[in-house]
């Protein structure tokens, strides 16, 4: 019997090669769909829990207030001696610092190969104990118990020593500390939240920072945060019993001044990926509401496809009602129907699990390489979730089978028997009308997400920040001469820039004008010292002009007045206005506890000088040579690539020891965004598929129902109705289903966006027009899915039709 | 074997019954060979439907073998009908995509009869039909007598104690015609019972009872 059935089940699906393919291929591309953002969603649940004791991991966040009581800012580093002074507090927990070099990416060479290492971190030696990095040589318990030992991943370490040993090799930091490779890395897995290629002993800080120039004085500062660190509670202490006696440790620890204003708290290891955004992150985290996003997204594509699979069994499966007449006429009963159908609709969806396979192995390398970065097939090898794969694929053939299945068998033979069967095909035809309309809600709603999502990138990537950010190439300054001499070197290196025709402005700054910016205590002198935190970028004279910003009060910086340097200020509009002042210029301000008084002397526009997430905030402007650890050359077209040029030859006149490492400062800004860039065509080509995947089933219902009305259609056509009235006919109905979709959609999705815009301080604002275009565009490719047949319907001859009967 | 009481049989169009069939009382012993008779939409084939439980009556009472079908579920009639019955229709009924062999096989899965006796129980069948170079065809590369006649091989293959034949002859020429009444008349000499719609006077000619309809009443029985 079995036999019986899966050959027709065959010749059926051969014989309706259209439609079979419709429904198997749809079904087999949201499959594949579903799978691949169930890797995605896995992948970024899984951060950072390959750690073996990672539920007893947490980070330590310092968090600075304004005032005492306000609110805090937390950033995801702590000052060096937190760890120190947390193991006397609580001996039984064990502490790691991670530290990476202050505002420098290191040179780090062996022989001749040199290279600008920015994954380079110091950590303490217990970091093997509390994580479960492993090494593939060497002993974890004492890789990094020796002073200037390291260890490196396998990748860096064939970039450094070819395929000789590595171990033992020595490599030189910044070309005066030497390290000796103590250890092998294994790759680090893509869903940790820190990726580093080297990690070496952090001890013996006093040296290495006295070599890189930074003040070593600094190692002991319990304000700045410098280091990510992380403890490992043993199981019988509680996080919330050290969480509640943090407060009373940076009372016995934290000097004086900080006390009030600090705190400090533990954030769980796991939760660091999805739900941490704070200041200093090592790198940019996922974002749990993208989980939820994209799991809709997969759930709502398989939702389509279902839709289709059901509609298109139900609307063959009139085709289908004199087989099941006959089976009774041969002695089937009901339940013997409603197997056959179940069984074939589960052929089906098996063969649609199949292809899927086929396509993911297909699609998984080329989405890999371009779109989502650290899927693994990983979760193939799951057994949970392939026979949740497998379970689910069963029930939707059960339910696709099941409409037909069970509404099929239940009619009597005689009535399906009868000449012309239009039994019960208003009631199906009800429900196809419902499937269609949802179908579309789905497709409009991702369509409108995926075009909002697209046009607030578009806004952010091309959003006026204030500033001029073309043609402008930054260097960093580390481990160079310039650094330590701005007055001499520098001056000499910037005139030696300017000669070159199309080098316009030079200009020396401490951080990235739209990335960073630094923190500093202010007061505001005579006799009142209360400490004013305010984020400042230390610039030289030429900053505004290379910006192209203006002062709209008082002076710029100038060179002829000596006491501009560490004494004068320029404060954005916004600054003025936290400063409680009207009139801004000739105040008095200093840097917290200076000698010398200092006073504001001018005031500059507002602009974004930090990612368009953040809302633009106070900002000073302060002259000091003592800070600057970058320059930045703007250029003019036509001449921006010899001009590039110029900068490197001057570059290798001046650092001859040292490779050139410049960036586009319009790269490092789109930069910042590059996590939703990602999103957003993530979003793209679901929406694309899912469009896709509904017009699929579009197509076919309406080459049926066109089929289903060949007699309607020939007789009035003989009438002599047009082609364009029978066209008209046809479409009509769903033109008009599309438009119920849209209705429903746009309240929906107008919610959900502005849910997500909130994240941005910058965003466009959700206009009628988005919704109107993806509307119309989901109405125009219905109209032409369904004009297709509609016409081909309407063009075919009369005479043929009626025959039939 | 079959008693019909007071059967009525009607389809609702907008709010009023069209009444289809009327009051058929009607008793049928076994071996007997009817024709039932009446113009077009007299509501032979409705009444045929009925007996062969393809369709339910509207009013009345219906017994088979003195089983009360108008009372039973439809796994029961099922079964009922698979154990005794067969159905020849007036179009030619196979299932488009099963060859003839496989067509003729279908009953004879449903009662779960074995492999090797299937096999050769079609393969009389097809000898007996002299269709034995068709069984590998589908019915649509079969002519319109090919099709009747595997459609009555068919509904003969599993020895029905009933055959109800729906105009059998109706799209055949009168040889294939005849062919076809001689087989039913030598079926019944054989036992089986046969009752056939019809409005041909030769074919009725074959049976021994026949029942005349009009506008869904019982006419006469003679
Ligand atoms: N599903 C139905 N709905 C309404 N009327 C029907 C239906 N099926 C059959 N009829 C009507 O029942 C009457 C009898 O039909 P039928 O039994 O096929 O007649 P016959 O076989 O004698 O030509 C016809 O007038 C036909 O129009
Ligand atoms: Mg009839």
């Amino acid at each position: 019997m079995l036999k019986n059935y899966l050959k027709v089940a065959l010749r059926n699906l051969i014989r309706h090669k259209g439609y079979s393919f419709i429904n198997v291929f749809g079904l087999a591309v949201s499959l594949a769909s579903c799978v691949i953002i169930a890797m995605w969603v896995q992948k970024e649940l899984s951060f950072d829990r390959f750690h073996e004791h990672q539920q007893n991991i947490y980070r330590i966040i310092k968090g600075i207030r304004a005032q005492e009581g306000a609110e805090a800012d937390y950033f995801a580093r702590a000052p060096f001696p937190v760890a120190e002074a947390l193991r006397s507090q609580f001996p039984e927990i064990l502490t790691v610092r991670f530290f990476q070099l202050w505002n420098q990416t290191p040179l780090i060479s062996y022989e001749e190969n040199r290279f600008y290492e920015d994954r380079f971190f110091f950590v303490d030696s217990t970091v093997f104990a509390v994580f479960s990095f492993g090494l593939q040589e060497g002993d974890p318990a004492t890789a990094l118990t020796r002073p200037y030992s390291v260890v490196l991943t396998q990748a860096t370490a064939s970039k450094y020593f070819g395929n000789e040993d590595p171990i033992g090799k020595t490599i030189t930091l910044e070309e005066k500390l030497d390290y000796t490779v103590t250890g092998v890395l294994e790759e680090i897995p893509a869903n940790s939240h820190i990726h580093f290629d080297f990690l070496a002993a952090m001890a013996d800080m006093e040296t290495v920072f006295s070599t890189v120039g930074t003040p070593t004085a600094w190692l002991q500062s319990w304000y700045w945060t410098a280091c990510p660190t992380y403890v490992l509670l043993p199981d019988n202490v509680s996080a919330i019993s050290v969480n509640n006696q943090l407060p009373g440790f940076v009372d016995r620890f934290f000097p004086e001044r900080f006390r009030g204003k600090t705190c400090l708290s533990l954030q769980a290891l796991a939760d660091i990926h999805l739900y941490s955004h704070l200041g200093a992150e090592i790198e940019k985290n996922g974002d749990v509401f993208y989980v939820y996003v994209f799991s809709a997204a997969g759930l709502l594509i398989l939702f389509i496809a279902c839709v289709n699979f059901v509609n298109l069994s139900v609307a063959k499966a009139m085709s289908r009602a004199k087989e099941v007449g006959l089976r009774w006429v041969c002695g089937g009963h009901r339940g013997q129907l409603i197997n056959q159908f179940l069984l074939e609709s589960s052929v089906m969806s098996s063969t649609a699990m199949v292809i899927a396979v086929v396509l993911l192995e297909l699609c998984l390398p080329v989405l890999n390489r371009h779109l989502l970065t650290g899927l693994s097939p990983a979760i193939l090898g799951n057994w949970y979730f392939c026979l949740g794969f497998v379970f689910a694929v069963f029930v939707i053939g059960l339910m696709a089978g099941s409409y037909p299945a069970f509404v099929l068998s239940g009619f009597r033979p005689g009535t399906v028997l009868r000449r012309t069967t239009t039994c019960g095909s208003r009631q199906r035809s009800r429900l196809r009308r419902v499937l269609i309309v949802l179908q579309f809600t789905v497709s409009i709603v991702l369509g409108v997400s995926a075009l909002t999502i697209h046009s607030q990138l578009d806004f952010m990537q091309n959003k006026e920040l204030g500033f001029t950010t073309e043609h402008i190439i930054g260097m960093l300054l580390a481990g160079t001469d310039l650094r330590q001499d701005v007055g001499h070197r520098g001056d000499a290196f910037r005139n030696r820039l300017l000669q070159h025709a199309d080098v316009s402005h030079v200009t020396f700054t401490s951080v990235t004008p739209g990335v960073k910016r630094n923190v500093v205590p202010f007061d505001r002198g005579q006799g009142s010292n209360e400490r004013i935190d305010l984020p400042t970028i230390f610039v030289d004279y030429d900053f505004l002009e290379t910006f192209g910003l203006d002062v709209t009060e008082g002076r710029p910086f100038s060179k002829d007045r000596p006491a501009d340097s560490g004494s004068s200020f320029i404060l954005n509009e916004i600054a003025v206005r936290t400063l409680g002042w009207d009139e801004a210029v000739g105040k008095p301000l200093r840097f917290y506890g200076a000698d010398s008084a200092g006073q504001v002397i001018g005031v500059v526009e507002d602009f974004n000088y930090e990612s368009l997430h953040k809302p633009v905030g106070p900002l000073v402007l302060a002259l000091n040579a003592g800070w600057y650890d970058q320059v930045f050359v703007r250029m003019q077209p036509p001449g921006v690539r010899s001009a590039v040029q110029h900068v490197m030859a001057a570059w290798a006149e001046f650092v001859p020891s040292r490779p050139l490492e410049f960036t586009y400062l319009d790269d490092e800004l789109s930069a910042q965004y590059r996590f939703e860039e990602s999103v957003d065509d993530v979003m793209v080509l679901f929406t694309g598929l899912a469009i896709f995947i509904a017009c699929l089933g579009l197509l076919g219902l309406a080459a049926f129902s066109a089929e289903q009305r060949t007699k309607e259609i020939g007789i009035r056509k003989v009438l002599g109705s047009s082609v364009t009235g029978i066209v008209r006919l046809l479409t009509g109905e769903f033109v008009v289903l599309v438009a119920i979709a849209n209705v429903i959609a746009w309240p929906v999705t107008y919610y959900v966006m502005n849910l997500w815009l909130q994240d941005f301080a910058y965003r466009i604002e959700l206009g009628i027009g988005t919704f109107v275009l993806a509307g119309l565009a989901a109405m125009l490719i219905a109209l032409l899915t369904v004009s297709y047949q509609a016409i081909r319907a309407a063009r075919a001859n009369p005479v043929e039709a009626l025959k039939y009967e | 074997m079959i008693e019909l009481r007071n059967i009525a049989k009607y389809y609702r169009t907008g709010s009023v019954n069209t009444y289809v069939l009327r009051r058929i009382t009607l008793d049928i012993r076994e071996g007997e060979f009817i024709s039932i008779m009446g113009p077009s939409g007299a509501g032979k084939s409705t009444l045929l439907n009925i007996v062969g439980m393809l369709d339910d009556a509207s009013e009345g009472e219906y017994s088979f073998l003195g089983e009360p079908v108008h009372q039973l579920n439809e796994k029961k009639r099922a079964s009922l009908y698979k154990e005794h019955m067969g159905f020849i229709f007036q179009s030619y009924h196979l299932i488009d995509e099963l060859t003839v062999y496989e067509n003729l096989e279908t009953p004879l899965l449903y009662k779960k009869i074995k492999g090797s006796q299937r096999k050769s129980m079609v393969c009389d069948t097809l000898d007996r039909f002299q269709i034995v170079g068709k069984k590998d065809l589908f019915p649509n590369q079969l002519s319109g007598g090919q099709q009747q006649l595997v459609g009555v091989a068919r509904a003969l293959i599993a020895n029905p104690k009933l055959l109800l034949a729906d105009e059998p002859t109706g799209n055949l020429h009168s040889a294939q015609g005849k062919e076809i009444m001689d087989l039913f008349k030598k079926l019944n000499e054989e036992g089986t019972t046969i009752i056939q719609a019809t409005h041909s006077e030769t074919n009725s000619a074959y049976s021994r009872r026949i029942i005349r309809l009009h506008d869904g009443w019982l006419e006469s029985d003679e």
